[in-house]
């Protein structure tokens, strides 16, 4: 269990007593009445019309791929295979959870934030293309997803080791 | 038989379970009084959560309301996974986050940020008030994410799943939220 500073520590032996609110006596009336009332139902009709109409949208969709797919000149792609992506995402989160972890120890500085936030929206964007991507294209998008992650972890190598160096070399300084 | 029910009760998660299964199984038949009971057993915790996270008492009754009313109306998709109070928390936590979609919560952008001095010497001791009025202080991204880390005790893979931002996000801002609580606690020296 990570170990809290002393004013996590604070907040959390003190949780109760931070807020001691009480619920307001009133509320239990107010949720019985609607209770009472119920809820509007789900007209069954109404989804299997709209399955219907997604079932439909999806054949007329195929047909026009499959008429297309025809018309376009065969090309040879050769992806990278990315088998087991799910246990290769989950490495490179937890090497880039511990590198966080080491370097918020001794760096306080926001300007790596900026950094990670961006790679962050490159990465969210991303995986909205992964939704809608098809085909060889997934596979495009999730080399770039691992890309994203063997960046994250670089810079968060880099600036440890800047940090480490200039800590070294003020000790180095403060010896002499 | 008796040794494996001996078993279960040690365990505190399985004895919760066991011993509200008969209020929830009576709330599942939709009997008033066991709502009510089940209600006033978590109304106090989970008014507690509304609040930490929305500071406002009318939009923490707000939300308690509705979100009390999920939990019977989906009573019977809860099937003793977990204790009661973890799907109730779960449920209302849910309620919160919808109401400050509505808000548009903000998370606090970095490069926004006021250049402040760090504290360097955060005090050796808190005073409850202080920490209180700090917390209501803090921006709603920050107390968001410092109510359900350290109050409430997601992980930060949870909190990024309810949140839809990702972990890296999620650590961030808890941490500028700890640094902005240190800088609000630090006494002033003239």
């Amino acid at each position: 269990m990570k170990q809290l500073d002393p004013l996590e520590q604070f907040i959390v032996n003190h949780r109760e007593k931070l807020f001691p609110e009480k619920a307001p006596p009133a509320a239990w009336d107010k949720i019985s009445a609607k209770l009472d009332t119920p809820a509007v139902p789900r007209n069954p009709y109404r989804t299997a019309f709209w399955i219907l109409v997604a079932a439909i949208l999806a054949i007329v969709s195929y047909w026009y791929y499959a008429q297309t797919i025809d018309r376009e000149p065969q090309q040879t792609m050769e992806y990278a295979a990315i088998p087991d992506f799910d246990e290769v995402q989950s490495y490179y989160r937890l090497a880039v959870d511990q590198k966080m972890e080491e370097l918020y120890k001794v760096h306080d500085d926001a300007t790596i934030d900026d950094d990670l936030s961006l790679l962050d929206q490159m990465e969210a964007e991303l995986r909205k293309e992964y939704q809608e991507a098809q085909g060889p294209f997934r596979e495009m998008i999730l080399s770039a997803l691992i890309d994203n992650y063997q960046t994250r972890l670089a810079l968060l190598q880099k600036v440890l080791e800047e940090v480490k160096a200039k800590e070294l070399s003020e000790s180095i300084y403060h010896e002499m | 038989m008796s040794f494996l029910l001996n078993c279960n009760l040690e365990n505190p998660r399985l004895k919760e379970i066991d011993l509200k299964r008969d209020l929830i199984e009576a709330c599942k038949r939709k009997e008033n009084a066991a709502q009510r009971e089940l209600y006033l057993t978590y109304a106090d915790a989970m008014y507690n959560i509304c609040f930490r996270m929305l500071q406002d008492h009318e939009d923490a009754q707000d939300v308690l309301q509705n979100a009390f009313i999920d939990v019977f109306r989906n009573l019977d998709k809860y099937k003793y996974e977990s204790t009661p109070g973890s799907w109730i928390k779960r449920i209302v936590v849910n309620n919160c986050i919808n109401f400050f979609r509505k808000k548009k919560i903000r998370f606090e952008k970095i490069d926004n940020l006021e250049i402040e001095d760090a504290a360097e010497d955060a005090p050796s001791s808190y005073e409850l008030e202080r920490v209180r009025k700090a917390i209501a202080g803090l921006p709603e991204g920050y107390r968001m994410v410092l109510s359900l880390y350290l109050l409430e005790g997601y992980d930060h893979k949870e909190i990024s799943d309810i949140l839809g931002i990702t972990v890296s996000t999620s650590k961030t801002q808890y941490h500028r939220a700890k640094q902005k609580l240190k800088r609000m606690l630090t006494p002033i020296t003239t």
